[in-house]
């Protein structure tokens, strides 16, 4: 009996609470359309916007730079960087680009959420994706941007693109040859803009302490052969002088790849003619994983070699990558395989102690044949617009106005590229970016070319760009006073800067890029961390010579039986999509 | 017999001690950094002594604009939360002692007890804050949260444990319900009072998820999800030199060890006062008559 009165009473109480939820999240969404018709940007005008939204457009500008009559809202999620900082008085509500957009194409941009880059942006993303809220334009990676077109959430952007875009804008992302709008291109849709960005700057470099290498008498790698002569004098020969053998030849990390720059044995392998991490067409035409080809062989081999001589540290399978750049700064490795912006972590023993140098070499090679770096897709974020946004198009015209204003020639160029110059000066970190922007994937070796012909001639107006002047600049100053500050500039763009490789290896088409681009494939999701948990467990076993190299053959058909044949079949069905 | 007993004693103080310095251990490496200069610590050459001592992390620190007002945000938080919590867990928790007196005492109990086992998920909770209006307010962060129900419990137990003559004698004094609970009850609750609080300060001070995906804007974040976004990790291979270097000068460790240590400043403070309460209140909330 009792029992029967405590249950209804619970019903009722459950039923109220709904219907006391319901009401909350409807009155809730009766106010949405006021808040976002006010946004704190101070202008009179977008009071109109969202009234304007409903109606038909009467009149439509098809210019790339056409301004709306009446001006459109954009409500933006936007990643900042750690040190962002604008102008006194500017925020990312208020500076140079939103006042751009606004008065230059009647676009007012509204920042409903911004997120610290990487990890806490991914989360607010996944959290807008999973609760149906999103913003009208925001940036998201390979496979959200896969999961939004498979529910139908963004907009298709392949009319905005082909009747807005314009000819500074297309050249920007076909610059690659059009890999990256491969990439966003659904059933022959556009569904997104992709952050277009530099292929080249993911090739791998040897860097070497020059010091040690002047000091034993030693001439830089040509072959891998040298490479081992190098490493054996590294570590046998006291090149820090100080009478101990505790330095090792060749860096190696726990994780064996590169992450974010770190030493990795990528431009290790392609030395030795073989790709680890990327996919590459084999005689047939189809593709395979670079970690599963013969060619690996002989490079495992030698790394076995060299761990059983001792010119790799043989506690390496416990250090990771930040273990290793400690070793790194502390002087006790001498070779690493890493990419163009490597110097990064062992930035603070050369700026405390000015005799450490470190130069960048381009791979050696096994053979003759000089050896290609592999290359990753550069691609990783994606700007898409959420499916019933009413103007699709102000997207593409913010992105023709930013290239505009940094490299156009018409007169909005005249008007507002000494002025952004200016601005970008009185502000740090990332807040100078556009919110739409992508990068040609030329820029950085563009840049280390002017700024060097600027250096040999000594004029200036070959430098096309302001980041090129700064560039240029920070060089003269660290030639002129060894400033410790200007390093990171001399290191990359200096002449005999990691730039310098990169440019030999892009002149000299001296690069392999991976055949897939696209998201994850359903095989990849569930079985790619097995995968490479197995290619760094069998690898590592081999290096330190716990299992022969004889039993590759057996991991690759390991490899091909616990998801790897899958994944190859579905990467070649992607391939054939395409 | 005595021999025994000693060597379980000796290896229980060697035992201890060493989960004691494990524990210490950190803490005093933390320190050694933030006392110390940039190079030797990217070098890995500071264990629990700095090196090439430094106070320029702190000067760093406490001139930065984001670090203060992060700080200000948590004080608030916890000052909104540890208030608003107590007085919700002491609300609910008296009448739910009351064995007697409260009818479907049971059912009201399990109620509370379902939202301990149940939740409805990140993504719903999410939703509930947005419409709510709660987003990118402080609400936000002390409003989900209001009732801890374990804290509810451990005071329930603690109130039963009460001799009831006590509330007996209010109550012929005239007192009503809430002048027993607040004039009886808390005052002879101290330690319960002081386990709580302390749960619920700590658990303010620290929580840094719930501060990430409810607020908009990096300067409304807390301390906690402030000293996140430090930890971060970025994508170097697209980055020009000039952003390199600006990400290098953010990147000092020293700097962050002083961050996080400042941020462990208050709990450490907190904790040797109310440390005797702690014991007393988990054991005798803990125990049901």
């Amino acid at each position: 009996m009792k029992r029967k009165t405590y249950l209804k009473i619970i019903t009722l109480m459950l039923i109220g609470m709904m219907l006391f939820a319901t009401a909350c999240s409807n009155s809730a969404k009766t106010n949405e359309p006021q808040q976002g018709s006010s946004p704190g940007a101070g202008d009179t005008t977008s009071g109109n916007s969202s009234s304007t939204g409903e109606e038909p457009a009467t009149e439509v500008d098809t210019s790339p730079l056409g301004k709306y009559e009446t001006p459109v809202q954009i409500n933006v999620g936007k990643w900042v960087g750690p040190s962002d900082k604008y102008p006194e008085g500017e925020s990312d509500q208020d500076n140079f680009w939103t006042r751009a957009y606004r008065d230059e194409l009647g676009i007012n941009a509204n920042i409903v959420w911004t997120a610290l880059m990487g990890e806490h942006y991914d989360q607010k993303t996944k959290l807008a994706i999973a609760s149906d809220d999103l913003p009208d334009l925001m940036t998201v990676n390979a496979q959200q941007l896969a999961q939004l077109v498979e529910n139908d959430m963004i907009a298709d952007l392949t009319d905005a693109v082909e009747q807005y875009a314009s000819d500074l804008t297309k050249h920007l992302l076909y610059a690659d040859g059009g890999m990256a709008m491969k990439s966003v291109t659904f059933n022959d849709r556009i569904m997104a803009i992709p952050v277009t960005g530099s292929m080249v700057d993911s090739s791998n470099v040897l860097w070497i302490r020059q010091d040690w290498l002047d000091k034993l008498g030693l001439e830089p790698p040509k072959t891998t052969e040298d490479l081992k002569k190098i490493a054996e004098a590294f570590t046998t020969r006291d090149p820090d002088g100080n009478g101990k053998k505790d330095t090792y030849g060749l860096a190696v990390s726990r994780e064996l790849w590169s992450s974010t720059g770190t030493p990795g044995l990528e431009g290790f392998f392609n030395s030795y003619h073989a790709y680890p991490t990327i996919w590459l067409e084999d005689e047939s035409g189809q593709l395979v994983y670079g970690a599963v080809q013969p060619a690996i062989k002989k490079g495992l081999a030698d790394l076995q070699e060299m761990y059983k001589k001792g010119w790799i540290d043989p506690e390496f399978g416990v250090k990771d990558a930040s273990r290793v750049s400690e070793d790194l700064n502390a002087s006790k490795l001498g070779m690493l395989f890493g990419k163009m912006s490597t110097p990064f972590y062992f930035l603070a023993s050369i700026m405390a102690d000015p005799s450490i140098e470190w130069r960048s070499y381009p791979i050696p090679s096994v053979d003759g044949t000089p050896s290609k770096t592999q290359q990753d897709f550069p691609v990783t974020s994606y700007f898409v617009v959420r499916k019933g946004y009413e103007h699709p198009e102000a997207v593409v015209k913010m992105l023709n106005l930013r290239e505009e204003v940094l490299r156009g020639s018409g007169d909005v160029h005249e008007r507002l590229n000494q002025a952004h110059a200016e601005w970008v000066k009185t502000t740090e970190g990332f807040a100078y970016q556009a919110l739409v922007y992508g990068d040609l994937p030329t820029k950085n070796i563009d840049a280390y070319a002017n700024v060097n012909k600027a250096i040999a001639s000594g004029d200036e107006s070959v430098l096309t760009t302001d980041e090129e002047k700064n560039v240029y600049l920070g060089i003269l100053d660290y030639m002129d006073t060894k400033n410790p500050a200007q390093l990171p500039y001399w290191m990359v763009f200096g002449p005999e800067g990691s730039q310098s490789v990169l440019y030999e290896y892009y002149t000299a088409n001296r690069y392999i890029a991976s055949g897939f681009y696209g998201a994850a494939t359903p095989a990849m999701t569930s079985k790619q961390s097995t995968l490479d948990k197995l290619i760094l467990q069998e690898f590592t076993k081999m290096i330190v010579g716990n299992s022969s190299i004889d039993d590759f053959e057996k991991f690759v058909s390991d490899w091909n039986n616990v998801g790897g044949a899958e994944v190859t079949r579905e990467v070649n069905e992607w391939r054939a999509s395409r | 017999m005595k021999l025994g007993r000693r060597t379980f004693d000796i290896v229980n103080y060697v035992l201890l001690s060493l989960m004691g310095v494990a524990c210490l251990f950190p803490v005093l490496h933390l320190l050694a950094i933030s006392f110390s200069g940039a190079a030797p610590v990217s070098a890995g050459e500071v264990v629990i002594w700095p090196k090439d001592f430094t106070l320029s992390a702190y000067r760093f620190t406490l001139q930065k604009a984001e670090f203060l007002t992060a700080t200000s945000v948590s004080v608030l938080r916890v000052i909104l939360g540890c208030s608003l919590n107590m007085l919700l867990t002491m609300l609910i928790a008296y009448p739910l002692s009351k064995e007697s007196v409260l009818r479907f005492r049971t059912g009201y109990v399990w109620y509370f007890v379902f939202t301990m086992l149940f939740s409805g998920g990140m993504i719903p909770t999410y939703l509930v804050v947005k419409d709510l209006g709660l987003l990118d307010t402080i609400w936000a962060l002390v409003l989900p949260g209001a009732v801890p129900i374990f804290n509810v419990v451990l005071m329930l137990n603690f109130f039963r444990g009460i001799p009831k003559e006590l509330e007996e004698a209010a109550f012929m004094d005239g007192a009503g319900y809430v002048s027993a609970l607040f004039r009886i009850y808390a005052p002879l609750s101290l330690p319960v009072l002081a386990t709580t609080g302390l749960f619920t300060f700590v658990t303010h001070w620290n929580s840094w998820f719930d501060g990430l995906i409810y607020n908009n804007s990096m300067s409304h974040y807390p301390l906690s999800t402030y000293l996140q976004t430090l930890q971060v990790t970025l994508n170097l291979n697209n980055l020009t030199a000039e952003q390199v270097m600006t990400f290098i000068q953010v990147n000092q460790q020293n700097a962050k060890a002083a961050q996080i240590f400042l941020s462990l400043v208050p709990i450490i403070a907190v904790y040797p006062f109310l440390q005797r309460y702690l014991v007393q209140g988990m054991v005798i909330g803990g125990v049901k008559e």
